[in-house]
């Protein structure tokens, strides 16, 4: 069995990510513990609350299951804690048996080469990431290794980029209404939005519509922003690729 | 104080090559059923004492605290601390030696034990009083002289500093099935790197709770920091006195002084308050030195154990002692981190994860801080 770890910043990051491994590689996600690999068992959280909060989310990671690989997402709940998800986790997995661990980020506040170079620095004692010169390449070495910038690898951007491209393929109508209803609103609801937050709330708002009360990420793992119909979209195959090479 | 500050397993009963590297003031060993931690404590009690055979019969005891005669024999308690030579059964006897090093104030510490079988002569009953070292006339190697089992135990030490000088030393026993050692060493001479004292999780049952050691701690001035801890497990208890037994050949005997019970033996109260005890005399006994506490949570109940463990934190920082303890409970990993979170200590503990995979132990060693991330923001297990 190769053994795969995904650190990511969020929920949604996790959904598509999903999403890929169920639709291209025929994935299934593990819901139940009694399923579950036994390499990931010190993974699943078993205290609450965490740091005395009482409201805030368990931080399992998604586990997902193809006929070769056993893959771990972990959201780290923010940018700020990727490195710390991501150091802590390897130290209590048995690394040697990692075929695979990949970081996966937005260039929503830096361009996406800036972030890498401050992302593999800060992972300089980590040798699988001493190899990485670029985001979006993957090393050959064991375990293999990557950081991937969303949207593409080059230009500044989220995951939601991503999605509002694919949606473009796949729901023009309801995205042309979102950005209509967005870009009009009065500019007072926007006066807190960070940079590609109108990105979030265009997602919102078509997730809103194909899956009414539901929360975005349950759109982004049920409905087609990532499906046989958007994989030619550039940055999407980007992504695909990117997660193939890993899984190879 | 960090007295030990690395320490290398290379060969001790199932560890090999183990390596416990940047060694904390306080030293958690979790890890599965097997996977040598209750070893790794015996082989630091070892490495302190490299030339003390009573020390290293204790030591092979410890596991054994049983007395009568299901007990195991003595000689196969020390033989099964040597590792059985790879590629040989078990049960041939074949043996490897032990060997352990470590450093501490930058010197380098090597100590070894080997084990030889011999075969003695019978000695007469007046020879039966003196311990026998392997160097004396009456061990032979002529095997159709049956005088029982016996082995030759060599004890050697080795140092060296920065300027490589080295020393070495060495010590021959013979331990023998048919008498028990008796050794004419002075045991205030015999050579230690540092003061142990070793606690297994059933000597608050079956050990009495030593009436000097508490008579020490009261003259100390110690008396209060006991009262406070046994406290915690009953809050009636109002002080602890050495009173003499009513019998026709008086001996003292602890007595708690209880709110309600007036004076009575320590030895009527529960498993809490006696390990509480005897963590105390254990703390005592290995001033600047090492405490080993094999699985720490034995007889706490859940919720005494951060007032516990930070009693414990604060008295190992008194006396300037090293801990080293294992556990298998995640609730006294929680703890022992509150614990040293409350006395800004973290960066004092580590934790070492033992593993074996494919005959070789590893250790991953887990920093205060990367514990506390671990269990308390991403809740993860780590034993």
């Amino acid at each position: 069995m190769k053994y795969v770890y995904f650190v990511v910043e969020g929920q949604h990051d996790i959904a598509a990510i999903g999403r890929i491994l169920k639709v291209f590689h025929e994935a299934k996600q593990i819901n139940n513990e009694r399923n579950l690999d036994p390499f990931w068992r010190r993974l699943v959280p078993n205290r609450f609350p965490y740091k005395g909060y009482l409201l805030g989310r368990v931080p399992v990671p998604a586990f997902f299951q193809t006929k070769e690989s056993s893959i771990a997402i972990h959201s780290s709940g923010g940018e700020s804690d990727l490195i710390k998800t991501l150091k802590n986790t390897l130290n209590n997995l048995d690394q040697e048996e990692l075929s695979a661990i990949a970081l996966f980020c937005d260039a929503d506040k830096k361009n996406a080469f800036d972030y890498f170079k401050e992302l593999t620095e800060k992972l300089n004692d980590l040798p699988p990431f001493t190899n990485l010169s670029a985001p979006g390449q993957v090393s050959r070495t064991r375990p293999r290794t990557g950081i991937h910038v969303f949207p593409d690898n080059r230009q500044g951007g989220t995951l939601e980029t991503v999605l509002l491209e694919c949606a473009s393929i796949t729901y023009s109508d309801l995205l042309e209404e979102a950005s209509k209803y967005i870009d009009n609103i009065n500019q007072n609801y926007k006066e807190k939005w960070r940079p590609f937050d109108n990105l979030k709330a265009k997602v919102g708002c078509i997730a809103n519509v194909l899956k009414p009360g539901k929360s975005n990420q349950v759109s982004i793992q049920d409905n087609d922003w990532i499906c046989s119909k958007t994989e030619a979209n550039p940055s999407l195959s980007m992504l695909k690729n990117f997660i193939e090479e890993l899984l190879e | 104080m960090i007295h030990i500050e690395e320490l290398v397993i290379h060969k001790y009963r199932n560890l090999h090559n183990l390596k416990l590297q940047q060694l904390g003031q306080f030293n958690l060993l979790v890890g599965s059923n097997n996977s040598g931690k209750t070893s790794v404590l015996e082989a630091i009690e070892l490495y302190c004492h490299p030339l003390d055979i009573r020390q290293f019969i204790s030591t092979s005891r410890g596991r054994d605290r049983i007395f009568g005669p299901a007990r195991t024999p003595l000689l196969d308690s020390i033989i099964w601390m040597f590792p059985a030579t790879k590629n040989s059964k078990a049960e041939n006897n074949k043996r490897e030696n032990i060997y352990v090093s470590g450093i501490h104030n930058g010197r380098i510490f090597k100590i070894s034990a080997a084990c030889v079988e011999m075969t003695v002569i019978e000695p007469d009953n007046e020879q039966k009083d003196y311990y026998y070292s392997a160097n004396e006339e009456e061990l032979v190697n002529d095997s159709s002289v049956d005088g029982g089992r016996a082995y030759k135990v060599i004890l050697e030490f080795q140092n060296s500093d920065n300027n490589l000088k080295n020393e070495k030393r060495k010590r021959e026993y013979l331990l023998a099935d048919y008498k028990p050692l008796f050794t004419r060493d002075n045991q205030d001479n015999i050579f230690k790197l540092y003061s142990t004292k070793f606690v297994t999780p059933v000597d608050h049952r079956i050990l009495p709770i030593s009436a000097r050691l508490i008579s020490k701690t009261i003259e100390s001035g110690d008396k209060p920091n006991i009262i406070k801890l046994v406290k915690l497990f009953d809050h009636n208890i109002k002080g602890i006195e050495i009173l003499s037994t009513d019998h026709p050949r008086p001996y003292p005997v602890p007595y708690f002084n209880h709110k309600k019970l007036g004076f009575a033996p320590v030895s009527v109260f529960g498993d809490g308050l006696r390990r509480a005890l005897t963590l105390a005399s254990a703390l005592l006994q290995c001033r600047n030195g090492v405490l080993l506490i094999d699985e720490l949570e034995t007889a706490v109940h859940v919720e005494a154990l951060e007032h516990v463990f930070t009693w414990l934190i604060n008295a190992c920082i008194q006396y300037n002692i090293q801990l080293f303890a294992t556990t298998h409970s995640l609730e006294t990993i929680d703890a022992v981190i509150a614990a040293g979170e409350k006395k800004n200590l973290l960066e004092r503990f580590i934790t070492y994860r033992l593993e074996n995979k494919e005959n070789i132990s590893t250790a991953k060693r887990f920093s205060g801080k990367a514990l506390h991330e671990l269990r308390n923001e991403l809740g993860q297990d780590v034993r």
